[in-house]
């Protein structure tokens, strides 16, 4: 149990075991961007609308501002700079900046962690209507989605399947 | 605020007792979604998480499902349960987006009682019952008593929902949830949960609930009535539709005005009813 002041949280984010700071109001994504100095993680909405806060939370897509810190011991969690050298990331990067579909930038760090979670629990590349499914929770201002989806789309051709193994670092 | 981990049910209830104005902390897809907005500013938070036992779901050997509060909704709309039970996947899978059901449990969902939600009518329809544990015990209500108003259930101060129960369903039963959204992972406009059991091609008996019909899961025994014992009917379809759009009461909200909602009642009732039926016809 924990009281009501500020205490500390144990954690492991981007593979590294983090005790940080917590008060009891504060969120996953004030913890990250705050305390641990990783800013990939934005805050829009702060309300689970928007999406750019996205990570991984014990290995699934979690909004980042709907959970709450003292709620997170224990917890592993991947933020999109712990993505640097995955290969479902480094390819949808790639795809992403071909096909314009990044803009103003402040939905791409959300984006490119929920379709990495996508690629990673598909054995079959998805098509477009898939990919604008699971994106249904990213909100982009500025691309229109055209552009998004259809990187996506090329990026899981080249990156979702067998092969893929054999590229893991 | 303060946050606690309590690890068993016991520990829970006697954290409630002591902390006035606590609340339990589940998923937190509503709950801290509200506290960061400031519309919520309870002393004591007691998170679910750690209790054990409460994220299973049993399917018995005669079909019947025992739920705990804090199963997924991803967990749930995986689960592929049988016959009419069907009715709270197809719910569950249509619940906002894929890291809101990662995270968000069927327990916080029901308690929240928001009547534009999805998984409320389909419990309704399904026939669940609640098990409720508080200071005075262990109580069982039906999922039609479970919700009471807007955004408020039958559970009193102190109590928790600890497991929802289904029944087995009936040889030939079927279900299904039809939602009618402006976009994808949006709130219902108006949403359609119906099971039925079918015999030859006659309906036995249905069980329809409506969402965002009303201040709670929309249920008229009359409608019901009006579909058993028949071959499922155009007539019949469009006099239970008929009924339910008299009964509804809809708010207006940016989804859709109160005149809106009432009007596509009758339609969706008689999709959701096709989508349930063609399940019975699929050959196995
Ligand atoms: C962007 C967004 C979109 C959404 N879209 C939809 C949608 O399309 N359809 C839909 O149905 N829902 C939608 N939701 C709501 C979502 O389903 C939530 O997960 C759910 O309402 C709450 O579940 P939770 O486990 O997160 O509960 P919490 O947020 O932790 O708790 C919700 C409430 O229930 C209480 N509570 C929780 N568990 C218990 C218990 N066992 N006993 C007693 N009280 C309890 C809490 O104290 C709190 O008051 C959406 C949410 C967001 C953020
Ligand atoms: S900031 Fe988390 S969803 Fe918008
Ligand atoms: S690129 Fe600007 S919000 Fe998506």
């Amino acid at each position: 149990m924990t009281g009501g002041g500020v205490a500390p949280v144990d954690l492991t984010v981007n593979g590294e075991p983090l005790t940080l700071l917590a008060g009891p109001g504060a969120t996953l994504l004030d913890l990250l961007r705050s305390r641990a100095q990783l800013t990939g993680s934005k805050q829009g909405c702060n309300s689970g609308v928007c999406g750019v806060c996205t990570v991984l939370v014990d290995g699934k897509t979690a909004r980042a501002c709907l959970m709450l810190a003292a709620d997170c011991a224990g917890r592993t969690v991947v933020t999109i700079e712990g993505l640097d050298d995955d290969p479902h990331a480094a390819v949808l990067g790639e795809e992403m900046a071909k096909a314009g579909a990044v803009q103003c930038g402040y939905c791409t760090p959300g984006i490119v962690v929920a379709l990495t979670d996508l690629f990673r629990r598909t054995a079959v590349p998805p098509d477009a209507a898939a990919v604008r499914h699971w994106l249904g929770g990213n909100i982009c201002r500025c691309t229109g989605y055209v552009s998004i989806v259809e990187a996506a789309v090329r990026a899981g051709q080249r990156s979702v399947g067998a092969d893929i193994e054999a590229r893991a670092p | 605020m303060q946050i606690f981990h309590p690890t068993t049910v016991d520990e829970v209830i006697g954290l409630l007792a002591a902390h006035d104005e606590a609340r339990c902390l589940a998923g937190g897809q509503t709950l801290v979604a509200m506290l960061n907005l400031g519309l919520l500013d309870p002393p004591a938070l007691i998170s679910l998480r750690k209790v054990a036992g409460l994220d299973r779901l049993i399917r018995h050997a005669d079909g019947g499902v025992t739920m705990g509060a804090t199963v997924t909704q991803a967990a749930l709309a995986a689960a592929d349960l049988p016959g009419a039970l069907a009715v709270l996947g197809e719910a569950a899978q249509q619940v906002a987006h894929p890291a809101i059901r990662n995270f968000g449990t069927v327990g916080g969902a029901l308690c929240h009682a928001d009547p534009a939600a999805d998984l409320p009518p389909a419990f309704v329809a399904a026939d669940a019952r609640m098990t409720a544990i508080g200071p005075d015990g262990e109580r069982s209500l039906s999922a039609g008593d479970f919700f009471v108003d807007y955004l408020t259930t039958a559970l009193a101060d102190g109590e928790i929902l600890t497991e929802i129960r289904l029944p087995p369903p009936p040889p030939g039963s079927v279900g299904a949830y039809l939602k009618f959204a402006r976009v994808d992972g949006d709130y219902a406009t108006v949403s359609v949960a119906v099971t039925m059991t079918l015999e030859n091609g006659v309906c036995r008996a249905a069980r329809i609930a409506l969402g965002s019909c009303a201040a709670r899961p929309l249920r008229l025994d009359a409608a019901d009535a009006a579909l058993a014992d028949t071959g499922l009917d155009a007539d019949s379809v469009a006099r239970a539709g008929a009924l339910l759009q008299e009964a509804a009461d809809p708010l207006a909200d940016m989804r859709g005005t109160a005149d809106y909602r009432r009007r596509i009642v009758p339609g969706l009732v008689a999709r959701a009813i096709g989508a349930a039926r063609a399940k019975a016809e699929a050959p196995a």
